[in-house]
């Protein structure tokens, strides 16, 4: 498995390691150092070998994790560990940084210990990690209670939840988040266009509560013959909407969705992704980018951009930023706009156009005037234009449709529970090419 | 970087350390070891403060604890006889009432890895086993994997494996995993831990109660028990079914390895898993991180291999994204023209040409070559795919134009009515391509098809001039040989400039191809012109078959590369790369009488019984081959390996063709002595396990470096079998061949 566990710093300069198996040397540490990071060309590959050593790395900001081994691995469970090793450390130190990693380099080695034994995956889950961790807690002998404590979480047959958890307002927050993602031809066909969408709960409940959630999956729609019904119609004038595919946090009970097509779950305390999903069809994009692109001659250019809200006239969509991508030779712009502020950025080779808010079904307009240096070098490759926004529905039309709580055992209902359910629908990668 | 630490800094230290007043203050007795430990993470050698790092250990304060064992493990190899000291402590808190501490304890005790300390470590281990706490337990499990590379004596111990065994139906879920995980290391020799029918139902049973990493494992090492019937396979399936919709993609993929693994004798079901996994892998492309996609695209190159039609519905996923990094970019583009067929070819094709403004070359290039290799295997798709190349070449750019004319030269052959469309595009090429290999493409294509260009010898005439300063050999042999067809067509334009370039080749070139070639050319034409003509004229009219290696469909995938490394590399590096570690543990073994590995992997299990060559490898000593089936064999076979070998000038290439004969390595042909470069056909046949496999082998000599390369080809169905052949072989050829005498 898992030989050892190098983190670097941009410079290559080790942060930290942690070698697992004998068959990884010191030398392994430097190997990659020279190879990858030394090598001033972009990643070929987040696989290299060098000397018959496998390194699978990653790269947050501009700090570089690596895992080693000599042996024949699942790459898919290396990348998967690495990634969870940078939640893990996010959730007790915030952003990954060279400062963070360092000042907190007890902490994390500690964290590695616990997490890995000889190279193989341990228990990752933060929530239970905190009760194995010394380093953040200032009381650090631990008492009688919280002995006990780390007994039960060992051997509890629920590994996500440990028992006898109180709160005086039960409370559940839902929130169904969606990055929606486009690709377009410049004549506005939709080449491709995806939903990576994430249902985040916060939850606060007391004892062990079994939870059962319900959202207007074509599936089980069709299954309890209630597609039809008219008044289960959407914002986005859809009734169900089909799932590509979906994946669950541990918690839910798949068993049950399969034959039940019901969500059914004990939740972990706090906060926790309950569920992951992903749709291609029938997605409503909220904005519509036309693009329009003429050179006049070697020195000019005139760009005029139209972007069109989509959605209801009552919603509101907020933080639009469109990019509009300029030639390396431009020697200056002018932008005239009706709304919102845009400005030349010359440093990012981008006109950037900003919004606060737009309603629904409106249309604003951007143009400019490029003007170029004459260069008869590289034809531009024009990247695509992107967009950013927010917008408070969820473009695939996911609609939670019940979401309710039991706990037979302490004496409060579905109805004590205080709910919340919030959509937000965010761009992803939203490029119209031009 | 390794740096000494100033004797003050450790002074500094052990005063602080031993300093009453900061022992009694737990706050600041934990910043000096925290000190200690960043001092050591940085390479700066602590070691001469392990007394009093042993010292500190012996406390109640749980954070001083782990600092300090962090320490003694990293430092305990280097100070073995203090490591003794440290023992004691670790005993005691074996004993200790709070869990934590005792597993704590014991996970160090084990990663010490000193020999002389085994006795010590030995009962804490069997109680640590049986200890009530689950963490202990996991520890303890995890402690005979690692004491087996110190002490396989005692691990191997058939009362340890007994009760590892037993644990497998421990409760807690983690406790298995690992059962299972330091079975396996403990019993490799045997071929890992054993799981029958009765264990295999149990952790089906339990599978959900695993972590997600614990979850991979157990689906692993259930590919170890094959279901006896039918019904039970479905069973098992309906099972393992809810793993295919778990978050982390590991699991999903180690499903999906399962699942092909138990359908592999029925191909109908087999295909609707196949369609099965489409949508989580499809979703890893999409929403997993870079790294991930590009493992999940490197899988599904390797499955198209066998199922080529299987994501020809969806290809419009795997178009690049603008911000996706350049491997994934690389990995998406080789898809993309693995996919294309009837019907998605237009698409993907005009998909392709967009990439080629790519701001990275290398992806341009590649785009490139990806439509000529589309329009190369669709013959209906090619004018499609030509029209693209032809509209891309507008784009006047020096990589862009060298990569069309590339894969254009591989068309012209293939399909030769699309040679009018190419011909006019020449002459704008002249001045764009600088580089050697295209510009030699532009040349050969300048005598192939230049004559029907009003103004083709001047083009030529310009290359002529500047011959001189040409630097590419590969361009200088195609100028001559353009030249000389170009003559026979249009000589009165270009027998003076014909005349000027073989004088010049002959008389002041420096290398001797370019000369050799200028020189035939010239007593070529002086003897006899007709002659001449069908020789220069007719070699490259013949038509060219070209072999598509890569197309898909064409290779049976084996199942249990899936979820490895081998999708990743890709089958041909990874044996390589077994094969040189291979080689380097021969090595080591025969150096130090150990090898350096303790760890080998899965196939390390052969190595015991491939000391000796001539126990296992048997050349057999008549055999009868012709040189027609040898030719059939040698375009057939595919597994592949080279072995380089210093060449000893004092041996005549004769002399070393009889040696290998002595040897059973038998010569098919092989070039007259002094000819340069010398080259020899060999092969030979060697008996193992029963069975008989056939080794081909091309010897080549470079005099000038004194190098031999040989490469050589196997005729073995299974890559088990290859392997020790290849290395086996790679071995006789290299004794007989370097031994004097």
């Amino acid at each position: 498995m898992i030989g050892g566990l190098f983190i670097y710093n941009h410079k290559g300069e080790v942060l930290i390691s942690r070698v697992y198996r004998d068959d990884i040397g010191r030398n392994a540490v430097d190997a990659f150092r020279v190879n990858v990071i030394h090598a001033r060309q972009q990643v070929r590959s987040p696989v290299t070998n060098i000397a018959r050593t496998s390194f699978f790395h990653i790269k947050r900001s501009n700090i570089w994790l690596a895992c080693v081994t000599k042996q024949n691995v699942n790459a898919g469970l290396v990348f998967e560990f690495l990634n969870k090793m940078v939640e893990v450390m996010q959730s007790y130190f915030g952003k990954i940084s060279e400062d963070n990693i360092k000042n907190n380099f007890v902490l994390i080695y500690e964290l590695l210990d616990e997490i890995l034994d000889f190279g193989y995956p341990q228990n990752a889950d933060t929530s239970i990690l905190k009760t194995f961790i010394t380093q953040t807690g200032i009381k650090a002998q631990v008492t009688k209670e919280e002995q006990s404590q780390i007994t039960s979480q060992v051997t509890g047959q629920i590994s996500w939840r440990r028992e006898g958890i109180k709160y005086r307002r039960n409370e559940l927050f839902l929130d169904v988040l969606e990055n929606v993602n486009l690709l377009m031809s410049p004549q506005g066909q939709v080449l491709s266009a995806h939903v990576a969408g994430r249902i985040v709960m916060k939850s606060y409940l007391s004892g062990m509560p079994e939870c059962k959630f319900g959202i207007n999956d074509k599936l089980v729609l069709d299954k309890s013959g209630r597609s039809d019904d008219p008044s289960k119609v959407s914002a986005t004038g859809k009734a169900s909407i089909a799932i590509d595919d979906c994946t669950f946090h541990q918690c839910v009970r798949l068993s049950k969705f399969e034959t039940e097509h019901s969500i059914s779950f004990i939740p972990p305390d706090g906060e926790y992704e309950l569920m992951r999903y992903r749709t291609t069809k029938d997605i409503s994009l909220p904005f519509r980018v036309i693009p329009l692109v003429r050179e006049v001659g070697r020195t000019k250019m005139e760009v005029k951009v139209v972007i069109k809200s989509n959605f209801k006239p009552s919603l509101l969509a907020q933080k639009i930023e469109v990019r509009i991508p300029t030639p390396l030779n431009t020697s200056g712009v002018q932008v005239i706009c009706m709304k919102g502020k845009a400005k030349y950025k010359a440093s990012e080779n981008a006109i950037v156009w900003k919004l606060k808010r737009m309603g629904g079904m409106k249309e604003s307009q951007i143009s400019a005037e490029i003007e170029l240096l004459p260069s008869d070098k590289k034809k531009w490759s024009r990247p695509p234009i992107s967009m950013n926004f927010e917008v408070p529905f969820a473009p695939s039309g996911l609609k939670v449709r019940y979401l309710k709580v039991f706990e037979p055992k302490l004496n409060y209902s579905d109805h004590d529970v205080i709910k919340w359910v919030r959509y937000i629908g965010r761009s992803g990668l939203y490029e119209t090419r031009c | 970087m390794p740096f000494f630490a100033g004797n003050d800094t450790i002074k500094e230290l052990r005063t602080a350390l031993a300093d009453p007043a900061v022992q009694a203050d737990k706050n600041r007795y934990r910043q000096v070891l925290r000190r200690v430990v960043s001092l050591m993470t940085d390479g700066a050698d602590m070691s001469p403060l392990f007394p009093d790092i042993i010292k500190a250990s012996a406390t109640s304060d749980l954070v001083q604890k782990k600092l300090t064992y962090l320490y003694i493990c990293n430092y305990a190899a280097v100070q073995q006889d203090l490591a003794l000291l440290a023992v004691n402590t670790l005993q005691k808190d074996c004993l200790e009432p709070n869990p934590m501490v005792r597993g704590l304890a014991l996970r160090t005790m084990c990663s010490l890895r000193i020999p002389s300390l085994v006795e010590y470590i030995q009962m804490p281990l069997k109680k640590g086993l049986q200890d009530s706490s689950a963490y202990v337990r996991r520890n303890a499990v995890n402690g005979c994997a690692k004491m087996l590379h110190v002490a396989p004596e005692i691990i191997q111990d058939a009362g340890v494996i007994d009760q590892l065994y037993g644990m497998i139906r421990d409760k807690d879920p983690i406790v298995v995993v690992n059962c299972l995980q330091a079975l396996e290391e403990i019993l490799q020799a045997e071929g890992g831990v054993v799981v029958n029918k009765n264990i295999a139902h149990y952790l089906l049973n339990r599978v959900q109660d695993f972590s997600e990493w614990g979850q991979c494992q157990v689906l692993h090492f259930l590919l170890k028990y094959k279901p006896s019937e039918e019904e039970e396979t479905f069973d098992i399936m309906n099972i393992v079914d809810v793993c295919l919709k778990h978050s982390n993609s590991g699991v999903i993929m180690a499903a999906l390895k399962y699942f092909l693994f138990l359908t592999r004798d029925m191909p109908q079901i087999q295909e609707q898993v196949y369609n099965r996994a489409k949508s989580p892998l499809l979703n890893i492309i999409t929403s997993g991180g870079p790294e991930l996609s590009y493992v999940a695209l490197c899988h599904i190159q390797y499955i198209l291999k066998t199922s080529p039609g299987l994501f020809n519905k969806d290809f419009k996923k795997f178009f690049c994204r603008y911000n996706d990094p350049l491997y994934v970019k690389t990995k998406k583009l080789q898809v993309l023209t693995e996919m294309a067929t009837d019907g998605t070819e237009n698409d993907i094709v005009e998909e392709l040409s967009m990439y080629c403004t790519d701001v990275s070359n290398d992806l341009a290039t590649a785009s490139i070559q990806a439509i000529g290799k589309i329009a190369r295997r669709l013959p209906t798709s090619a004018s499609h795919c030509v029209g693209t190349l032809l509209k891309i070449h507008g784009l006047q750019q020096e990589h862009i134009t060298s990569a069309v004319l590339m894969a254009l030269k591989d068309l012209v052959l293939l399909y030769p009515d699309i040679v009018p469309k190419v011909t006019p595009l020449l002459p704008n090429c002249v001045d764009l391509v600088q580089e050697g290999p295209a510009k030699a493409t532009l040349v050969w294509m300048m005598g192939q098809y230049g004559h029907t260009l009003p103004n083709g010898p001047y083009i030529l005439e310009d290359m002529v001039e500047n011959v001189a300063s040409e630097i590419s050999v590969q361009v200088k042999l195609e100028l001559l040989t353009a030249t000389a067809k170009m003559f026979f067509s249009r000589p009165a334009e270009c027998q003076d400039m014909l005349g000027r370039l073989l004088e010049y080749c002959i008389d002041e070139d420096t290398n001797m191809a370019v000369r050799d070639r200028a020189l035939m050319y010239y007593r070529l034409l002086h003897t006899d012109v007709q002659q001449a003509r069908r020789v220069i004229l007719g070699a490259a009219n013949r038509p060219v078959q070209i072999q598509d290696s890569d197309a898909p469909g064409q290779e049976v995938i084996n199942l249990k590369d899936l979820n490895t490394l081998v999708p990743i590399y890709g089958r041909r590096r990874w044996d390589v790369m077994v094969e040189e570690r291979r080689r380097k543990e021969d090595q080591a073994k025969l150096t130090n009488g150990t090898s350096d590995d303790t760890d080998m992997g899965a196939e390390g299990g052969e190595e015991d019984n491939l000391e000796t060559l001539e126990e296992t490898i048997y050349l057999v000593s008549h055999y009868n081959l012709t040189p027609q089936e040898f030719e059939t064999k040698w375009e057939q076979l595919d597994c592949v390996t080279t072995v380089h070998l210093d060449y000893n000038p004092t041996h005549s290439p004769n002399a070393l063709l009889q040696k290998l004969e002595g040897a059973h390595i038998f010569t098919m042909a092989s070039s007259p002595e002094d000819a340069t470069p010398w080259k020899a056909f060999l092969f030979a046949v060697a008996e193992m396990k029963d069975q008989t496999h056939l080794m081909l082998v091309e010897l080549c000599l470079d005099r000038m470096a004194a190098t031999m390369q040989a490469t050589c080809k196997f005729d073995a169905d299974q890559m088990e079998d290859a392997v020790p052949l290849i290395s086996q072989f790679g071995r006789v050829l290299r004794g007989t061949i370097t031994s004097s005498s």
